[in-house]
């Protein structure tokens, strides 16, 4: 599926690994196809829960985004996890 | 285990469940029955097994396979108990004829395009992926949801998720979740592999639901026709809603049927479990539903209070989900039934229904997409009005009324573009109410030519 939207699917496979069953992530995506990759995102990265804003996350990909915040680890190119702790 | 022996594993349970809901409802009041209707237990079981999932749903839960096994061994246990009661003997059965060679020709012919055609669908979905947007966005993601954790209100009443039509029923995401926790690792395609089983548990329901009414030569070459229409397959292999809504809905109206033609009430007990499942299955089900149970109180008089029963067990199954939407407040964005009260509002874009009915005109003779399946219903109906079997053609003939002027009412309440929301669904939603309509047409004509051969009796008599 990844492949036929045009998306590099070894880099959804490390996004994939990054969320864990029930974590929640958040997912910025910038450029022209962005509502696919939050559209595959979610069904994707199932048992990972998607939540709209980043501060609740325990994970937010940036997807194509110009000045990702640091520490942002690389899943690809131009796609990278900045991992967090949520206060309850 | 593969996606496919998953199927095959689930359809077994729900077949075992389908085969306790025949003998619990009475549609098969003997063993003898039970075995002689053993076609309609894969699709009443998955029915079942749907319904609970969608109501179960309502409360965060799912079915998963243990409940499945549960649900499959309390349905035998029912159906066991109903048929230990029942005094010992054999319900008359009327043997047919043997067919001569003109019939045995006939029967042949449709055999071998039903087969064909089975063949072909099975080979086409075997190893295909969820590859259409709606198939794998929405379809595909919920049941994988609920496979994976259940009917949690952080995917299913979540805004991040309000894109993907939360205000759907679960049925079909809860029936192809139960394949998806049997099977080892997520493919996509075992969710095809689970639409191809209603499919085919839908031809095989309807073959059985219809043949002590309709004599076979006149029953396969209607249901190779149902098959045939490209219609069938092709948007079975899409991983989308509207062919499994439509095969449960054919179903249901063709039992309903079978009980306004004087059959036992068993028949509409057993019409109200189909007909639930198509309400759950999609937004329109419940349209499709109301429109049917609308046929069933015009035409049939006299037993009008058990058409209210069965259509008021089946708003009870709707209403656990109706209510989720309202608590979650889970938006509807392709129209609002209220926006019908705001009459001048309304009143501005009534033209748009002309527009609308013209593209869905145009949507249904398509022989490409239909074959002959509009046509056939049509004339059956058409049929049974002028020649005799009157109740039969008002139920069909109102059903396939109120359906379609349901349709051209979202068209009129939608917000969006018509033009572009006709390009993207109309062919699609016409789907079920064109197939049932179809699955109606066998009943019609057989209860038509046995009304013109007593007349002639009659008259002989004379």
């Amino acid at each position: 599926m990844a492949r036929f939207l045009g998306f590099d699917d070894r880099v959804w496979e490390e996004m994939q690994r990054t969320v864990e069953k029930g974590e929640r992530y958040a997912i910025v995506a910038e450029g022209e196809r962005k509502d696919h990759v939050v559209t595959y995102a979610t069904y994707r990265l199932l048992p990972g829960i998607r939540v709209l804003d980043p501060v609740e996350a325990e994970v937010v990909f940036y997807y194509h985004v110009d000045d990702a915040p640091e520490p942002c680890t690389a899943l690809g190119e131009r796609v990278c996890a900045l991992e967090r702790t949520v206060e309850e | 285990m593969s996606g496919w022996a998953a199927v095959l594993a689930v359809a077994a349970l729900e077949t075992a469940a389908g085969i306790g809901v025949l003998a619990a409802l009475g549609v098969a009041g003997t063993p003898v029955e039970v075995a002689r209707r053993l076609g309609l237990a894969p699709l009443a079981g998955m029915a079942l097994a749907g319904v609970l999932g969608a109501l179960l749903a309502f409360a965060g839960a799912r079915l998963g396979l243990p409940g499945l096994v549960a649900l499959a061994a309390g349905a035998l246990a029912l159906g066991g108990a109903r048929l230990a009661r029942r005094p010992r003997g054999t319900s008359p059965t009327r043997r047919p004829g043997r067919p001569g060679a003109r019939e045995l020709a006939v029967l042949a012919v449709a055999a071998a395009t039903i087969l064909a055609v089975w063949v072909a669908a099975i080979a086409g979905i075997r190893d295909r992926p969820l590859a259409e947007w709606d198939g794998w966005a929405m379809w595909g993601m919920k049941a994988r949801a609920l496979a994976l954790l259940g009917a949690d209100p952080a995917v299913f009443a979540s805004p991040a998720y309000a894109h993907l039509h939360l205000e759907y029923p679960l049925l079909l995401p809860a029936l192809h979740s139960l394949p998806l926790q049997a099977a080892e690792g997520y493919q996509s395609n075992t969710v095809l592999l689970s639409c191809l089983a209603i499919g085919l548990a839908g031809i095989a329901a309807l073959w059985t639901g219809l043949a002590g009414r309709v004599r076979p030569v006149l029953l396969l070459p209607f249901l190779a026709a149902y098959v045939a229409a490209p219609a069938f397959f092709v948007q079975l292999a899409t991983g989308y809603a509207d062919v499994p809504l439509a095969v449960f809905l054919s179903v249901g109206v063709a039992c309903a049927a079978r009980w306004l033609a004087r059959d036992r009430s068993a028949w509409l007990a057993l019409a109200t479990l189909f007909l639930a499942a198509a309400a759950l299955s999609k937004n329109e089900g419940l349209l499709f539903a109301a429109a049917a149970y609308t046929g069933l109180l015009a035409a049939g008089s006299g037993r009008r209070r058990a058409v209210l029963a069965s259509a008021g067990a089946v708003a009870l199954a709707c209403l656990p989900w109706r209510v989720f939407v309202e608590v979650h407040d889970l938006e509807a964005p392709d129209y609002r039934l209220a926006d019908s009260l705001r009459l001048g509002w309304v009143l501005g874009r009534l033209d748009r229904a002309w527009t609308a009915g013209q593209e869905l005109v145009d949507a249904a003779v398509e022989p490409r997409r239909f074959g002959l399946l509009l046509a056939l219903g049509v004339g059956a109906v058409a049929v049974a009005a002028a020649l005799g079997a009157r109740r039969l053609a008002l139920f069909g003939g109102t059903f396939f009324a109120l359906s379609s002027a349901g349709l051209l009412w979202v068209y009129v309440l939608t917000p969006y573009d018509l033009r572009y929301y006709l390009f993207t669904n109309a062919e699609r939603v016409i789907v079920a109410p064109i197939f049932a309509l179809a699955a109606l047409a066998p009943l019609l004509v057989e209860e038509t030519v046995r009304r013109l051969r007593a007349e002639e009796l009659v008259a002989g008599r004379r």
